[in-house]
């Protein structure tokens, strides 16, 4: 008996390329991006509940104030020259962002809450980056606020020069904090952190205090600006990755 | 729906289960073993808190990890020791954490007031938790675990703290919710699952005991459970000599209820065996231990 051959044509590359293209669009969920994911928290969840201990808006009021006034009463004493002002700024530039972000990260991850709340479709981890985005910008408007306070009383600081020292500071610090959380999720490594942070700073500041204060007062602006935007791009990248953390693969 | 698939959970050289493997379908299974013999580290793997060592839990043939938040949509979990925020009302921690379940607010209110009627907290549903007993408590946590309509409802020790009432209430709860979805319930207590488990899962030394319906589990006891009145200085003699599974005074003298597998005494009285009695014999072991 004849057999009837079957002639299956073998289609060309583009339409290979088209149709596992489509294969792998169908099959394969994409992740929401970062800006769209914080879109839809916020759309989702909303700020009411994003911050919903109250305690924490007390804790917030409480720190900035007393930052303020750390600010105010040391540039009357101490910071008489302009480079212990820079340094000054660039070691306090984080305190008000490691103060929010080591209580709310302690209060999620610590509390009893958390086996629930990790189970919901937004997780601890994600709040946990939602809360540390807004931390940043409130960081920066406070800190902001207190360089121009200082700047009024000083002859020779500028407000932008002192202004970038600090966002460069604030984020710089956020990226050692974020990092190290994510390798290591301990508060004695976040405690561990933040104290490396104001040893190393002064250290610098005491052990090599020509080169530490060139740094602050002569670095061009726009060298800054190029470390500044490096480290927010960074931060963010952080940030997305905290929230597509996923716990159970114990490592991001 | 849920398939466990060649699933190992260690820690360090420890091992808390070993390649498990078991398959869900819509209905409730209870999770019964002893404490410490590995039912919250399954349920925690099925929660997605932990992951396997070895192994994958896929729900609909796509693993539950890489679900993500699509798996966490479809999942209700009660955690065996439920946190709340004390200065929350259950109105305002559910409200919370249905808007962390991506509810929208009104949509939410109608779901709560209905919960809450369901767990009979109707009536405090506005004061402070700080104030509640632990079965109050535990009727919120049970609440929140149902906010989201949930295909995949897991409960680790639910009826911890409950009193009797409450028991048969959340029991009657199930066994409604179970009509059009997976319910898992972790438990060392066999009345909880008994009357409403479709299957019961056991587990001993990291493995599948039983995976099987209440009838098939309590046959494989079949012709072997007794009851006999001795008297009370026979007692301690007996429980050497047979595995006793339960005691009781009976007019001066003692009504044991216990196990043998060889031929009976004329005098003793075949009993039906219950969940109850394998549960006891197949953790004898661990449950002297822990006396």
């Amino acid at each position: 008996m004849d057999k009837e051959k079957f002639h299956i044509p073998m289609p060309d590359e583009r339409t290979i390329q088209n149709q596992i293209n489509q294969i792998v669009a169908a099959g394969v969920k994409r992740n929401k991006s970062f800006p769209a994911y914080l879109k839809s928290m916020y759309h989702q969840v909303g700020i009411r509940h994003l911050f919903s201990d109250r305690s924490e808006f007390v804790f917030i009021l409480f720190i900035a104030i007393n930052l303020l006034s750390i600010f105010l009463v040391r540039s009357e004493t101490v910071l008489r020259q302009v480079d212990n002002l820079y340094a000054f700024i660039f070691l306090i530039s984080p305190v008000l962002f490691i103060a929010l972000s080591v209580y709310t990260y302690s209060n999620k991850i610590m509390n009893t809450t958390y086996e629930v709340e990790m189970t919901c479709k937004y997780n601890v981890y994600q709040i946990i980056a939602f809360r540390m985005l807004l931390f940043s910008i409130i960081s920066i408007l406070v800190n902001s606020m207190t360089i121009l306070f200082i700047v009024m009383s000083y002859n020779d600081a500028h407000f932008f020069r002192a202004f970038m020292i600090s966002i460069t500071g604030l984020f710089i610090f956020s990226i050692v904090f974020l990092y190290t959380l994510m390798k290591k999720h301990s508060t004695v490594i976040a405690a561990m952190t933040i104290i490396g942070w104001v040893l190393g700073n002064l250290l610098l500041k005491f052990l090599d205090n020509k080169f530490y204060s060139d740094i602050l007062i002569n670095l061009p602006l726009f060298v800054y600006g190029i470390v500044l935007i490096g480290s927010i791009s960074f931060y963010i990248h952080l940030l997305k990755r905290l929230v597509y953390f996923k716990q159970t693969k114990g490592a991001f | 729906m849920i398939i466990i698939k060649d699933v190992s959970k260690q820690y360090g050289s420890f091992s808390v289960l070993n390649n498990i493997n078991l398959e869900f379908i819509n209905g409730v299974y209870g999770l019964l073993a002893p404490n410490g013999a590995g039912k919250t580290t399954l349920i925690k793997m099925l929660a997605t808190l932990i992951s396997p060592s070895k192994g994958e839990i896929l729900y609909c043939g796509e693993n539950i990890l890489d679900m993500d938040e699509g798996y966490r949509t479809l999942l209700g979990y009660l955690p065996q020791q439920f946190g709340y925020y004390k200065n929350y009302s259950p109105k305002q921690y559910l409200l919370y954490l249905a808007a962390l379940k991506g509810i929208g607010k009104k949509e939410a209110v109608n779901i709560i007031t209905e919960l809450l009627d369901k767990v009979a907290l109707s009536d405090v549903m506005n004061k402070k938790m700080k104030k509640f007993s632990g079965g109050m408590i535990q009727r919120v946590g049970i609440a929140q675990a149902l906010l989201n309509d949930p295909k995949i409802l897991i409960l680790d020790e639910p009826t911890a703290g409950l009193d009797p009432k409450e028991r048969a209430r959340f029991r009657h709860l199930l066994s409604e919710l179970a009509r059009d979805r997976l319910v898992i319930i972790s438990t060392h207590i066999v009345s909880d699952i008994e009357s409403i488990a479709n299957e019961v899962i056991m587990i001993k030394n990291q493995q599948i005991l039983y995976k099987d319906s209440v009838e098939k589990i309590c046959a494989s006891l079949e012709g072997q459970v007794y009851e006999a009145s001795i008297r009370y200085e026979q007692l301690d003699e007996f429980r050497t000599r047979y595995v006793v599974l339960s005691e009781k005074q009976e007019r001066g003298n003692m009504r044991v209820r216990f196990i043998h597998k060889e031929k009976p005494e004329t005098e003793w009285q075949p009993v039906t065996p219950h969940l109850e009695d394998v549960f006891l014999y197949e953790y004898r072991d661990e449950i002297e231990v822990e006396v």
